[in-house]
């Protein structure tokens, strides 16, 4: 079994934040987006604790950018997800796909 | 903590006075600042920006996050109440991995002051703020609290049998 299909859910929306942030994405933005698609609170903590993972896999990269003052001269560490990152995240939602058995079903084989 | 003295003992002359004014976050932020305008290619413009950076904090024309080490006293009305909670900040800065402590804690203060305070107010910002450092620190550190309270259970269990 690859990597691509230990992917977790968690893990699959962060890739996809990163997906449609492009290579804009740093910390807040990606929190604000996965926020947005999980439809509840998420912190900042596990956003890096999550994207930590993914760069050792190899589907993510990161590089330190410019600080600015709206944070306190602090730099952001601006992440990108890889072409590996989107085959993973491809060959997960293929699985999950094949694997998905329509509610009505169950319900008639019930 | 003594590259941050290192980084403030390179003020240039006649500028020291400035950071008299500034609380020891205030001087945290502005060695933060010193590093980022130092790090430039060209020295002379960096001594340039750095001269500039200073004389802009003495007249209170800088950001006010960079300002939010100002005594309180010493800041505009406009800007009290949107203070990034210090001790959650120490707290981050004590208890984080290097490798993530300064862009997660920039992070959380960019959001604060641009995003949750401006909608909701500083009361939920504070809330929020804290909530996150609570958050971060178990999601970052969990394998590490983890140990923390095996070696806890440990030694309860040792002091119960012997």
């Amino acid at each position: 079994m690859g990597k691509e299909e230990r992917l977790q859910q968690f893990e699959r929306v962060v890739l996809q934040a990163l997906l449609q942030l492009g290579g804009d994405a740093y910390g807040m933005t990606i929190r604000r987006e996965v926020a947005r698609r999980n439809q509840r609170m998420v912190s900042i903590g596990s956003i890096y604790a999550t994207l930590a993972r993914l760069q050792q896999c190899g589907l993510v990269t990161s590089h330190p950018a410019a600080a600015s003052p709206e944070r306190g001269g602090r730099r952001r560490r601006c992440f990108r997800i890889q072409a590996s990152g989107v085959r993973a995240l491809h060959a997960a939602n293929a699985a999950t796909k094949a694997t998905w058995i329509p509610v009505a079903m169950v319900g008639a084989q019930a | 903590m003594t590259h941050e003295r290192a980084m403030l003992n390179s003020v240039p002359s006649g500028h020291e006075h400035i950071l008299d004014r500034l609380s020891v976050s205030g001087r945290q932020r502005v060695a933060l600042i010193l590093r980022q305008l130092a790090a430039s290619d060209e020295p002379e413009r960096a001594r340039q920006s750095i001269e500039c950076f200073l004389l802009e904090l003495e007249a209170g024309l800088t950001t006010p996050q960079v300002t939010m080490g100002v005594r309180r006293s010493d800041e505009p009305a406009s800007r009290r109440g949107i203070r990034v909670p210090e001790f959650g900040e120490k707290l981050l800065h004590l208890l984080l991995p290097k490798e993530t402590r300064e862009y997660l804690i920039g992070d959380l203060e960019e959001e604060m002051h641009t995003i949750i305070h401006p909608k909701f107010g500083p009361r939920f910002a504070k809330s929020w703020y804290w909530t996150q450092v609570v958050l971060s620190i178990l999601s970052l550190r969990a394998r590490f609290l983890g140990l923390g309270v095996l070696a806890l259970l440990a030694l309860a269990v040792r002091s119960l049998l012997f």
